[in-house]
């Protein structure tokens, strides 16, 4: 009986604690896109008055993000001054496909990110700056939209599954 | 001979540094890149003709190399070249971006000319006589912009005195970060990326210099800014394109600093590399 008990609750717990991770990884991606869209603005801006070159621009930025953004601005700067990439899209996508812990939104986003840099002039950079922070404040509108409801949802999913699970197996 | 031999080969594709540093490690003037043809290298003994073809990717890379990924931050493309880590200067052709009626970028770029920058401290010894504002003039590869440095530099010697260089495509004291690849000598104030109008009035007014030297008088404007720094007690050192004096008499745009007297010496440089100096002598 004990036992059962045991089993009953280590099922409860899991899917409890796999609708608090699911939970967790919805509000870190909110997170990440914020910082996104700190680090869109302040290029945009460091590209109107300063032109900073990109490497630098990068190590800069990955002091505004999370974790995530941190890790990936951080490896696109090694990945060019490496100076073995035709372009800062390569470079993008090569910081890309070794980081970790990445939604496949954001990636996507990324990915179009290191598209647009590399631009031959500053207008058309800034331009396509702006395009990305748009879509960056599209997703995350679509996210923070009934945020809380969602969050609740997952946990409460977990929860409820958890108990379902028992139920069935005890 | 000083280069950042290391720095010009980053320039280049990974497949090219190989042969580029077998080649031409002594005696490579530049390197040549033309979108569908095989890579030429103009050696000081002639030109050699690698058998790989340049790809669009290839040309991409060493745009994106010299301007370290930040092709927008490179202002110079809209005069067609990008100054690489070391100063080694890459030429840019494709078609032109206008806007406004001026050229603002350069796109489907279609060739490349990768020139080494190189420093030959002491070539300008013989020049020590030289007295008064100096114009030095040659055809383009002739060394002008490398003996331009060394006289600068014997001149901060010599001179003791302040002396302020506009170095406008920063060639002449090209910069590794923050620091100068070939260290300007003591007296020196090195101010780059600025045309040279706006250098010499910013110079003028700001470091009191006893002498402004420029590189490659192009344009009127350049022609104007140095006019603006003539006679305030200023001595100039400058360098212009032309083979000899009858072209450099001949070339409309160079007329109004020969007419005022603005240069007391000249000094003409050879295909050879070497060079001999005149008294400027005004017959108009």
């Amino acid at each position: 009986m004990l036992l059962k008990l045991m089993g009953a609750i280590m099922v409860v717990a899991s899917c409890s604690g796999f609708g608090i991770l699911m939970a967790f990884t919805y509000k870190r991606e909110v997170r990440s896109l914020d910082a996104l869209l700190r680090i869109l603005e302040w290029m945009i801006n460091d590209l109107r008055f300063k032109m900073t070159p990109l490497p630098e621009l990068c190590r800069i930025s990955a002091g505004f993000g999370d974790s995530t953004l941190r890790s990936f601005f951080l490896k696109m700067e090694r990945e060019m001054n490496k100076h073995t990439s035709p372009d800062a899209a390569s470079c993008a996508s090569a910081a890309l496909s070794s980081t970790v812990n990445i939604s496949p939104e954001l990636q996507e986003i990324l990915k179009q990110l290191g598209c647009s840099l590399g631009q031959f002039d500053a207008e058309g950079q800034i331009q396509c700056l702006e395009s990305v922070r748009l879509v960056t404040e599209d997703r995350k509108s679509v996210l923070c939209k009934n945020m809380s409801n969602r969050l609740r949802s997952y946990q409460t999913l977990g929860l409820c599954a958890g108990a379902a699970l028992a139920i069935l197996l005890v | 001979m000083n280069c950042a031999w290391q720095q010009y080969l980053a320039l280049l594709p990974t497949w090219l540094r190989e042969p580029v540093d077998k080649l031409g490690k002594e005696d490579l003037e530049e390197v040549r890149l033309r979108l569908g043809l095989p890579a030429e290298l103009v050696l000081h003994t002639g030109a050699v003709r690698l058998k790989r073809k340049i790809s669009k990717e290839d040309l991409s890379f060493s745009i994106n190399v010299a301007s370290s990924y930040s092709p927008w931050a490179a202002t110079s493309l809209e005069k067609g070249y990008v100054t690489a880590k070391g100063g080694h200067r890459i030429g840019v052709c494709g078609t032109a971006v206008i806007k406004n009626g001026e050229m603002r970028g350069i796109r489907n770029i279609s060739s490349l000319c990768i020139r080494v920058s190189r420093n030959f401290p002491g070539i300008s010894q013989a020049a020590e006589q030289i007295q008064g504002s100096v114009l030095i003039i040659g055809s383009p590869g002739t060394g002008k912009t490398t003996l331009l440095r060394d006289l600068i530099m014997q001149q901060a010697i010599k001179f003791n005195g302040n002396i302020s260089v506009v170095d406008e495509r920063e060639e002449i004291f090209p910069k590794n970060g923050d620091f100068f690849c070939f260290p300007p000598a003591a007296g020196v104030d090195v101010l780059s990326g600025c045309t040279k109008i706006s250098g010499i009035t910013t110079l003028l007014r700001v470091m009191s210099p006893q002498m402004i030297a420029v590189d490659e008088i192009t344009s009127p404007d350049d022609c104007d800014a140095l006019l603006q720094a003539g006679w305030c007690g200023v001595k100039l050192l400058a360098t212009a394109h032309a083979a000899n004096r009858d072209e450099l008499f001949t070339r409309p745009i160079y007329k109004p600093i020969l007419e005022t007297k603005l240069f007391d010496s000249l000094i003409i440089m050879h295909s050879d590399k070497t060079w001999h100096s005149e008294r400027m002598n005004i017959c108009y």
